[in-house]
């Protein structure tokens, strides 16, 4: 019995530490969109959908832990990791050890998205469309509201007071620990809105048919046409933000970035895979070309408008 | 399917090592196998780990039987009772009715877990709410230590002190750390509960004596069974409730199901009583079950073992809710049924060759877990924070403090370091939802 446990014990050990994965780090919260498709990442790998590349999500909490992370990476490892225009913008401005600037110049992109962020509000009990006695666009100029961010640095602060300038109304900013933790807030009804992800709002819209978008930052198809854009509505093209969030391979060795965005690229085109579902589900917009996607850095960014 | 049925039957095998080997409980068998459970997706980690609970429940049972030793703290009544009966022949018998008790105990719980989410499908705790509940849960675990007021609240201090270092919070960048870079990744709890929970646990553990087992009495099954029945129902009862009671749980769950049934056995009451045996072990199945749901409902670990199952939670970005609750009961009873069966059949009909996996001297085993944890704990640092000689200085550090404290019960500060973060995130995110703190 006692040799039965110790070759099982053995065999659990040594399959995890002789094992040949690549660290991808998720450089985000653990409830947040980049941990979650880090970790579907993962099951398609282990499915063997990427080949004989495994992939092993470590995920530190936040951007800044993740980041400091990579930064520990041996020099000339392979690992992947993610981009995200705001993170970069932060930690640029902060120029702070513990939040590293991590510089992607040689790095192979794998796939982008560019998120919009929507502003989401509760509608009283009244299904998904703005009636009467929901919270209605033009309150934010009357009321004074609680407006829910997943961060509050600088960045997210100056957006807040930018846009209450616009309003013409002094709004609380709320900013939340991590993109989750915003949508508890809003589940809670502990602030009246959020500036939050299309992902979030279905998460919304899962534990009750009783939200809905007032107002989005980039027009991308998710929601109805008539839905107004943030800049346009505001009169202030400059308003807009949007997520460049890109998977990154650092040190590419045998065009591991290209396997993994073309096996990506066919999953979603066959609805098939994790990724591929996940996708298709939550509308998501993916970029798979390696060109593209260096020149969408340049397009996007916080500090930009 | 195949892989929760492999995480089921991987987490029973564990279980059997933690009911059976004293030093190994569940903390030591999770913190060992924390980084081979970093692997297992959400679903698979949670069956993983009430297959476990399960069957160290009702493999604890055996050696406090046959052995007279607690394989799980929560055997204590078994010990007194069932040593006694083992003595008098009557073992076996008291293997099948904890056996069978336990494996209505485990049902019952499962019914009440899903019967409380169903009732609490709407609640959406705000920030100050998520506080204001883990403050009373973070409260309560004082109540359970036999240490001084002053060195728990000593204690509870240092924990949120320790949460703030490298905390970044909303903010989102790290804060107190002292400009030294390796505290700005924050004191991960992880090397601080495997030395001062898991190594204590280990450390502190007692030797197996020589013990002979006795010639076993026949006895009719079925009609033990009936003649017990009202025992299993008050265990299932009392288990259930007691389960849920912070950092004591199945513990709780055991004594107070027997105390209960003393009380009730008064008047015939003799050492070596079969009810209570019953009853208590009855309990601590149907509160290893009931105490998964603060975990799965609210995100709140109550054990040092589902503080370690949360943090693994957490890194799969997987998120409490009355639906981890049904998904467990609807989606996957019948994996908890089979795996209950099949340890209930093990433990009726193998208890005496399982006796042997005991080890007569624990001194190599403690070593070995010692250096497993080593190992574990520098892997862990390493990877999730970029410093392992960090995390592994912080387990050897703590490792020794638990050696050298030994009456120290250091679950409330475990608990105050993994609800530290979160507690804090609801503190200042209050601040800002009342406009105190923020733009």
């Amino acid at each position: 019995m006692k040799k039965i446990l110790f070759a099982l014990v053995a065999v659990l050990f040594s399959t995890k530490v002789f094992a040949e994965t690549i660290p991808m780090i998720v450089t985000g919260s653990t409830g947040g969109g980049i941990n979650a498709f880090a970790q579907l990442m993962a099951k398609d790998s282990e499915a063997g959908r990427y080949g004989d590349i495994k992939l092993e999500p470590i995920v530190p909490g936040s951007a800044c832990k993740g980041f400091a992370v990579v930064g520990k990476q041996p020099a000339g490892s392979t690992f992947l990791t993610h981009y995200e225009n705001y993170y970069q913008l932060v930690s640029k401005l902060k120029n702070d050890p513990a939040c590293p600037y991590v510089s992607f110049e040689g790095a192979s992109p794998i796939v982008s998205k560019v998120g919009g962020l929507y502003l989401v509000v509760k509608t009283n009990g009244k299904g998904d469309n703005i009636t009467s006695n929901g919270l209605k666009i033009t309150d934010f100029a009357k009321k004074k509201l609680k407006i829910g961010y997943s961060g509050s640095s600088d960045v997210e602060k100056e957006w807040h007071k930018q846009m209450n300038a616009k309003w013409g109304s002094d709004h609380t900013f709320v900013g939340y620990n991590g993109s989750s933790k915003m949508r508890k807030g809003m589940a809670s009804e502990e602030v009246d809105a959020v500036w939050t992800s299309y992902r979030h709002f279905l998460r919304l819209q899962k534990i009750k048919k009783e939200y809905a978008i007032l107002l989005k930052t980039v027009d991308q198809g998710k929601v109805s046409k008539s839905t107004p854009t943030l800049g346009d509505y505001l009169g202030d093209p400059k308003l807009t933000r949007a997520w460049l969030s890109t998977w990154y391979v650092f040190n590419d060795k045998n065009g591991i970035a290209a396997t993994i965005a073309a096996s990506m690229k066919a999953d979603k085109a066959n609805n098939t895979g994790n990724i591929g579902k996940y996708a298709n589900d939550k509308k998501l917009e993916l970029e798979f070309d390696a060109e593209t996607q260096t020149s969408m850095e340049k397009a996007y960014g916080w500090d930009q408008y | 399917m195949y892989e929760l049925f492999l995480s089921a039957i991987a987490g029973s095998s564990v279980g059997i090592i933690c009911g059976m080997i004293p030093g190994v409980g569940m903390f030591v068998a999770t913190a060992v196998l924390y980084a081979l459970l970093m692997d297992f997706d959400p679903a698979a980690l949670i069956v993983f780990y009430t297959c476990m609970v399960c069957s160290a429940q009702y493999f604890g049972s055996i050696t406090a039987i046959y052995l007279g030793m607690p394989g799980e703290a929560s055997s204590y009544p078994a010990v007194i009772e069932g040593y006694s009966l083992s003595k008098k022949g009557q073992g076996q018998k008291s293997i099948y009715l904890t056996g069978i008790g336990s494996f209505i105990g485990t049902g019952f719980g499962l019914f009440f877990i899903a019967l409380l989410a169903l009732g609490g499908m709407n609640i959406v705790l705000t920030s100050v709410e998520r506080g204001i509940l883990f403050l009373l849960v973070g409260a309560s675990l004082v109540l359970t230590t036999n240490n001084k007021l002053i060195l728990d609240i000593s204690l509870i201090m240092l924990a949120v002190f320790l949460c703030h270092i490298g905390y970044s919070g909303n903010s989102n960048i790290p804060r107190f750390y002292f400009d030294m870079l390796f505290l700005s990744q924050g004191v991960h709890f992880f090397p601080i509960a495997a030395g001062l929970l898991s190594m204590k646990e280990v450390l502190h553990a007692e030797d197996v004596k020589n013990k002979k087992i006795i010639t076993e009495q026949n006895f009719k099954y079925l009609e033990e069974f009936i003649k017990h029945k009202y025992a299993i129902i008050r265990g299932s009862l009392i288990g259930g409730l007691a389960g849920m009671l912070p950092g004591l749980t199945t513990i709780a769950s055991a004594h107070m199901a027997y105390l209960a049934e003393q009380k009730i056995q008064e008047k015939t009451y003799k050492k070596g009583n079969t009810y209570c045996i019953t009853s208590s072990e009855t309990a601590n199945n149907a509160g290893s079950i009931s105490q998964l749901f603060p975990l799965l409902m609210f995100g709140i670990p109550i054990t040092g073992s589902e503080a370690i199952i949360w943090s693994l939670l957490d890194i799969k970005g997987w998120e409490n809710s009355p639906n981890e609750v049904i998904k467990l009961v609807t989606e996957h009873w019948y994996i908890l049924l089979t795996i209950n069966l099949i340890a209930l059949t093990l433990a009726i009909r193998f208890a005496r060759h399982f006796i042997k996996i005991v080890p007569k001297n624990a001194n190599l085993l403690k070593l070995i877990i010692f250096l497993i944890l080593c190992a574990v704990t520098y892997t862990v640092g390493e990877k999730l924070q970029g410093y392992g000689y960090f995390s592994l200085f912080c387990f050897v550090l703590t490792t020794l403090i638990a050696w050298k404290t030994p009456k120290v019960s250091y679950i409330p500060f475990i608990f105050w370091m993994v609800i530290g973060p979160i507690l804090l995130d609801s503190f200042y995110t209050a601040l800002m939802v009342h406009g105190i703190y923020g733009a």
